[in-house]
This record gives structure tokens, C-alpha cells and sequence, in this order.
């Protein structure tokens, strides 16, 4: 599975709670990850392992509603099948899997 | 951020200057003197300026698209409602000089704000991941038993021993009606304090607990103005009117606070 399209899927759903902008706005306040347009769809990764980024990405998201955030992302990476987002999963999210 | 601070400082000054004349009342007013019926009237504004605030702030959340800003957006016109309910009778009074006609049109506003409650409840436990956290028998028998307790108490506190002969169909639907919505809001609110304890941090948590703390009080503010109706104690400007104004201040400062909330997380960079 590309990592953009797992990334964006978070960010979608962070969005549905928290809003399109800011959801945007804490992915892009990782420095990892950025927008080619308006949509979520169009992310850009930046230099770094996808892990790394996803580690990022949820703990800004973590900011935000604490461990309550880190469930919704989690129940994103749950939709997809293990052997698929495996090499994309951080160490620290595995076990909630 | 001058515009939080001056929109703050209404909040807070509105809320001080009613809060005084109040305690004029307390300690100076007889029971029957007209300023307790023009504080009565005109608390509605503390409302109706909250909820005002509210529906502009839901905005910053992209409004009715993301969970928080549905939140802020049906508490806000669940608080202007309330206002809207309270400027009915007003109207009624000072313009028709018809007096305390139970029930009239400012019930559609009172009532609706119910709903408005329930689903701003509803859409904080969204926020907060508590409606995919009820796993596990404990959580489910709470989830199912603690509502229907409130329902029960509210019942017995407020609804057994009615005569319902003596009044109307819409009188005797409210009378009913009212007990049991607001022990819904506030089992809700309840029920989602305790599932998130555990499951919201961050940023909102204190936001999280600070606006379903507002709702409970809400409740308190409900219920002492029902008790003290069906006990015939009730007087204009007593304590539950009081009450009234501190939930709608808290409510309207937990809208400000979302604001804060969203502007400290767009603004935060690492």
C-alpha cells in the first residue's frame, strides 16, 4: 500500500472530527507532510520513512484529543489488512493492532 | 487574539453585572418589587449572547463537516433558544400583557433546546472517541442502566403525583417531556465524562470536560426551577433564575474556550 493513501485516510478522518483545515494544518506541522492542492488526496510525503511520518502525524493528531486521537488512527490502519500497512505501521502503534 | 479578550470580557463583564444586580435583589428586594421581574426578563441575554458567539466560533471547527463544530453548533442554538424562549414570554408580557400563560410559544424554544442539548452531547462523545469505547459488559450495562435511572429519578422527582386531569394535552405532553429530555442531556453528559476520563488528553480535554460540566450544571439549573414550581416556591429572580445565568455564562466561556483551543493548535508550530 502507497503511504500517501494511508496518510491521507488519516487525515480524512481526523477531518471528520476535528475539522479539514485544522486536520490539514497538524499534518502539515510535522514538516513532513504537505499539500499539492486543496486536497487531502494530494499529500505530499516528505524525506523520511513512512513510519517516521505516520509516528509524526499521530502524535500531532495526540495533541489534540490525546489518546482518544491516536484511536482514530489506529481504527484507520485496523480497516486495511495487516500485511499490507505493515512496513508503514510505527513500532509503537503494532501492538494496538 | 484582542478580538478573544474583548469578546471574553463582555462575556465576563455580563455575567458580573447580573450577578450583582442578583444579589441587590437577595438583599434588598421584597418579593413582590418589579426588578425582580426586569432581571427576569433580561437574563435571556447572557443566552443569547453566548449562543451568538458560539454558532461565529463553530466556524473555525468548518462548522457542521467536523464533529466539534456540530457540537458547537447545536449547543449554541440549544443557549439561543433559551433566549429565544425567554424573549417570547417577555414579548408576551410587555406588548400583549398577557402573564405567565403556560404553555405558550416560548415552549417550542424551551423545549427544542432539549434536542439541541442531546445531540451537542452527543457529538462531544463523538469528538472524544467515547461512542467506540463502550467495550466491554461494565461499560455497556453502565451505558444502558445509568440513563434509565435518571430517567427514573426524574420521574419520582418530578413527574409521580401530577394531577394531570387539571391541565391541557400540550401542558401534560411538557410536563412529561421535560423531566425526561433533560435526564437524557445530562445522563449523556454524564455517561461521557466518565468514558472519556480515561481516553481524551491533549489539548481539548480540559475543553471536553469543561463543556459537559457546563450541560450538568445546565441540568441543576432545570431542575431547581422544576422543583421549585411543582413546591409553588418559585419567585422571579430566585435562585434557580441565578442559576440560569451561571450555566449560561459557563456554557458561553467553554464556546470561547474551544476558540482558544483551535487557535493554540492551528498556531502551534514544532
Amino acid at each position: 500500500m502507497q503511504p500517501e493513501k494511508l496518510i491521507a485516510e488519516i487525515i480524512k478522518e481526523q477531518s471528520l472530527i476535528i475539522g479539514e483545515k485544522l486536520a490539514k494544518s497538524r499534518a502539515e506541522d510535522t514538516g513532513l507532510v504537505s499539500f499539492s492542492s486543496s486536497r487531502i488526496e494530494d499529500v505530499t510525503l516528505g524525506a523520511a520513512e513512512p513510519t517516521q511520518i505516520i509516528q509524526k502525524l499521530v502524535d500531532s493528531y495526540m495533541e489534540i484529543f490525546g489518546k482518544a486521537s491516536v484511536e482514530v488512527c489506529v481504527g484507520v490502519m485496523r480497516k486495511h489488512p495487516i500485511v499490507e500497512i505493515n512496513n508503514l505501521v510505527p513500532e509503537t502503534l503494532k501492538a494496538s493492532l | 487574539m484582542r478580538s478573544k479578550i474583548a469578546l471574553k470580557s463582555l462575556v465576563i463583564g455580563l455575567f458580573l453585572a447580573y450577578s450583582l444586580w442578583w444579589l441587590y435583589i437577595l438583599l434588598a428586594a421584597g418579593p413582590e418589587d418589579s426588578i425582580r421581574d426586569y432581571f427576569s426578563d433580561s437574563y435571556g441575554i447572557v443566552a443569547g449572547l453566548g449562543g451568538f458567539l458560539g454558532l461565529i466560533f463553530a466556524h473555525k471547527w468548518d462548522g457542521w463537516k467536523s464533529y466539534v463544530g456540530k457540537s458547537l453548533i447545536l449547543f449554541s442554538l440549544g443557549l439561543f433558544f433559551q433566549f429565544c424562549g425567554q424573549l417570547s414570554y417577555s414579548i408576551e408580557y410587555y406588548i400583549y400583557g398577557i402573564e405567565n400563560s403556560y404553555p405558550s410559544v416560548g415552549e417550542v424554544f424551551f423545549f427544542s433546546s432539549i434536542f439541541f442539548y442531546i445531540f451537542g452531547v452527543w457529538f462531544v462523545a463523538k469528538s472524544a472517541g467515547t461512542t467506540i469505547s463502550i467495550k466491554g459488559v461494565k461499560k455497556k450495562l453502565i451505558a444502558y442502566v445509568f440513563p434509565l435511572l435518571m430517567i427514573a429519578f426524574s420521574y419520582f422527582m418530578f413527574i409521580n403525583g401530577t394531577d394531570f386531569e387539571s391541565y391541557g394535552l400540550i401542558a401534560n405532553i411538557l410536563t412529561l417531556a421535560y423531566p425526561i429530555g433533560q435526564a437524557i442531556y445530562v445522563s449523556m453528559a454524564i455517561l461521557t465524562s466518565y468514558l472519556a476520563f480515561n481516553l481524551v488528553g491533549g489539548a481539548m480535554r480540559r475543553r471536553v470536560f469543561f463543556i459537559l460540566f457546563a450541560c450538568i450544571f445546565q441540568y441543576a439549573a432545570d431542575s431547581t426551577f422544576l422543583y421549585k414550581t411543582i413546591q409553588e416556591t418559585w419567585m422571579p429572580a430566585d435562585i434557580s433564575e441565578y442559576m440560569f445565568v451561571v450555566s449560561y455564562f459557563l456554557m458561553s466561556m467553554a464556546f470561547i474556550d474551544f476558540l482558544a483551543a483551535y487557535e493554540f493548535l492551528q498556531g502551534r508550530k514544532k
